[in-house]
């Protein structure tokens, strides 16, 4: 058995290829409701296959970049799964975790947690593995514990369980340029700072960003960093905005395929911008994107986000959506591509002082008729998107949700899937307050039940028409039905008591 | 013993109590990186709470959108570990943020030629 010396690893919630279904993640932001807890952990989350050293083959495409990295530089790293940790216990000297969510503080985890006032299976499972014997003996045995990746925030909220970890430094932001010194001067046993957050200045360049080296899970590669509309409730659009090469892409996909993985997720805060100009997507660099992936993959291609606008001013201008569809994605083994899109709001005033570029090149007054229009053309197009809203975004009044409320009655007939995320104080807003259920008004319930209709609907259409079809997951597929029955028979317990309270 | 990601940041010594003001910090920091054209900056923070408990007095600094590399280190809370950063960090470009009324700490401050100011009242060295 090798010994690493670096250990790279995280919790099941996000060590888990979710059954090959990468929407089905999402699970993992809520409490085990309805089912219990081991069951639903199967559901959301099952273990990866792993190797003979127990790698796993798939990985969280975050933890690869810091692997595959940490392996250019000469040390002897590796990702591990969590069941096997225990095997290294003794050689890891630097033990390094990354997570979407650690605590749960992230949309839409905390908006499940206040609803339901239970802690979601992302939160409850980290912190079991945090207090597993393998990571309190490997810290016993002097590891430093090196925790990162886009959450890292929320250990600012949870420093009496930093404490009790022995968490030896907190890192937040692109790390590339800087991992192989900080693990360099951790196995030198220099002292570590506490917390590090890496600027705009420090983020690195494309040649400094690793091919990974590992498969990624569901086949998931990014295509792009960063995005140019900077509304001010994101992170990301405070990056530097980077397109990855198609060499590059070429190459990760190559990775995923060795190890066999079938499919392609692209990854990029706006798929439909890759190697646009700004704001306008550029037909030519997309539709190549696509050549690639569709003459390497014989199995499904997805998207990670784009953005509304792009999907308007792309089909209007070159019918690009349509072009994308009906040539490179559909296929015998695929009949829809699903993808994450921003709503959040549907006022024009709040739009214009929120996300001001968030409809550009249409103006911001338009955001009501962008939506709805990118709704139609993606219905159309077999393309189902998955959309957020933001409540309680700063400096939202009740007309602000009424208009938003008006819009999802006006985005009935396309199939979708909605979910509101109570506002978490992130990107250019994060010094803001959060959002709690004190400032829950009766245009909010409103506007939660409306979508909560609109996706129970359409989500059992997409569950029956569409998804989790293969033969190996009927047993998941007959889970999350019953998963989605008991959420309809819940709710509807809860909507008279709710109908007074609106009325009173 | 200093990280690559810290080499050429401006340094602030923040020695910290009960009733610091977050804003004056980040006001301070902000006009402290502009005016020397610097995109790093490290907190070096002497504070009674201990670690990682000091971070909590510091979330507001932290959640602020500073464009910067931002590095937090922790030394202690006592006079000899105010020493020991100084010591070690002379020749970078540093100002110290006293908050409270921290007499021996200004007068270790004073005694090495470092610019300081109190978090609520000007006062130069």
């Amino acid at each position: 058995m090798p010994d690493y010396e670096v250990v790279i690893t995280t919790d099941r919630t996000m060590m888990s290829n979710h059954h090959g279904k990468e929407f089905l993640g999402f699970l993992t932001t809520g409490p085990a409701v309805g089912l219990p807890e081991k069951v639903y952990m199967w559901l959301a989350a099952p273990k990866v296959k792993v190797d003979y050293e127990g790698k796993p083959i798939e990985a969280p495409y975050g933890l690869r970049k810091v692997e595959a990295k940490l392996i250019d530089e000469g040390f002897k790293a590796a990702i591990i799964d969590p069941d096997y940790l225990s095997r290294y216990v003794s050689s890891v000297k630097v033990l390094m975790i990354g997570h979407h969510d650690f605590f749960a503080y992230g949309p839409p985890s905390n908006e499940w947690w206040l609803i339901t006032g239970r802690e979601p299976i992302n939160r409850l499972s980290f912190m079991k593995f945090m207090r597993s014997d393998a990571v309190v003996e490997a810290k016993r045995r002097g590891a430093k514990i090196i925790v990162g990746g886009p959450a890292a925030w929320q250990w600012l909220w949870e420093l009496k369980f930093w404490k009790e970890c022995g968490v030896d430094m907190v890192v937040e932001g692109e790390v590339e340029r800087v991992i192989a010194d900080i693990v360099r001067k951790a196995l030198d046993g220099e002292e570590l700072p506490d917390y590090v957050l890496v600027g705009p200045n420090d983020t690195p360049s494309l040649s400094e960003i690793p091919v990974i080296k590992g498969a990624s899970i569901n086949g998931l590669i990014e295509v792009m960093r960063g995005c140019p509309r900077g509304c001010k409730f994101c992170s990301v659009t405070l990056r530097p905005l980077r397109f990855i090469p198609l060499d590059t892409v070429k190459e990760e996909i190559e990775v995923n395929l060795r190890s066999g993985n079938s499919n392609v997720i692209l990854h990029g805060e706006d798929v439909l911008l890759y190697g646009g100009y700004g704001v306008k997507p550029k037909p030519d660099p997309v539709i190549k994107l696509h050549e690639l992936a569709r003459k390497m993959v014989k199995g499904s291609i997805a998207w990670s986000h784009t953005s509304l606008a792009s999907v308007k001013y792309s089909e209007d201008n070159f019918k690009l959506i349509s072009k994308l569809m009906s040539e490179y994605v559909l296929s015998d083994y695929q009949e829809f591509i699903g993808v994450e899109v921003g709503i959040e709001t549907g006022s024009p005033r709040l739009a214009r002082t929120i996300m001001p570029a968030k409809a550009a090149p249409y103006p911001p007054d338009m955001w009501p008729e962008v939506v709805e229009d990118a709704f139609s053309i993606m219905h159309e197009n077999n393309v189902i998107p998955a959309a957020t809203l933001i409540v309680g975004l700063p400096g939202e009044r009740g007309d602000d949700v009424v208009k938003t409320a008006e819009l999802i009655d006006r985005l009935k007939p396309y199939r979708s899937v909605i979910v509101p995320m109570f506002f978490v104080p992130m990107g250019a807003l994060r010094n803001r307050d959060w959002f709690d259920k004190n400032y829950v008004t009766s245009e909010h319930v409103d506007l939660m039940l409306k979508v909560l209709n609109h996706t129970l609907y359409w989500a059992e259409d997409i569950l029956e028409r569409y998804y989790m079809k293969e033969q190996h997951l009927k047993p998941a597929r007959l889970l999350l039905k019953l998963f989605m029955s008991y959420i309809k028979w819940r709710i509807g317990k809860v909507v008279p008591t709710i109908a007074t309270m609106i009325a009173r | 013993m200093c990280l690559a990601i810290e080499r050429g940041a401006y340094h602030v010594i923040l020695i910290l109590n009960y009733d610091y003001l977050n804003d004056e910090v980040i006001n301070k920091v902000n006009e402290v990186m502009i005016h020397n054209n610097v995109r790093k900056l490290v907190l070096h923070v002497i504070s009674s709470e201990g670690r990682p408990t000091y971070l909590e007095k510091l979330r507001t600094v932290l959640s602020s959108t500073f464009p910067y590399s931002l590095v937090v280190r922790y030394w202690g809370s006592t006079v000899d570990d105010l020493v020991k950063i100084i010591k070690l960090y002379r020749n970078e470009s540093m100002i110290a943020l006293v908050s409270g009324d921290a007499q021996e700490f200004k007068g270790v401050l004073e005694g090495f030629s470092i610019n300081y100011e109190l978090l609520g009242v000007r006062a130069y060295a």
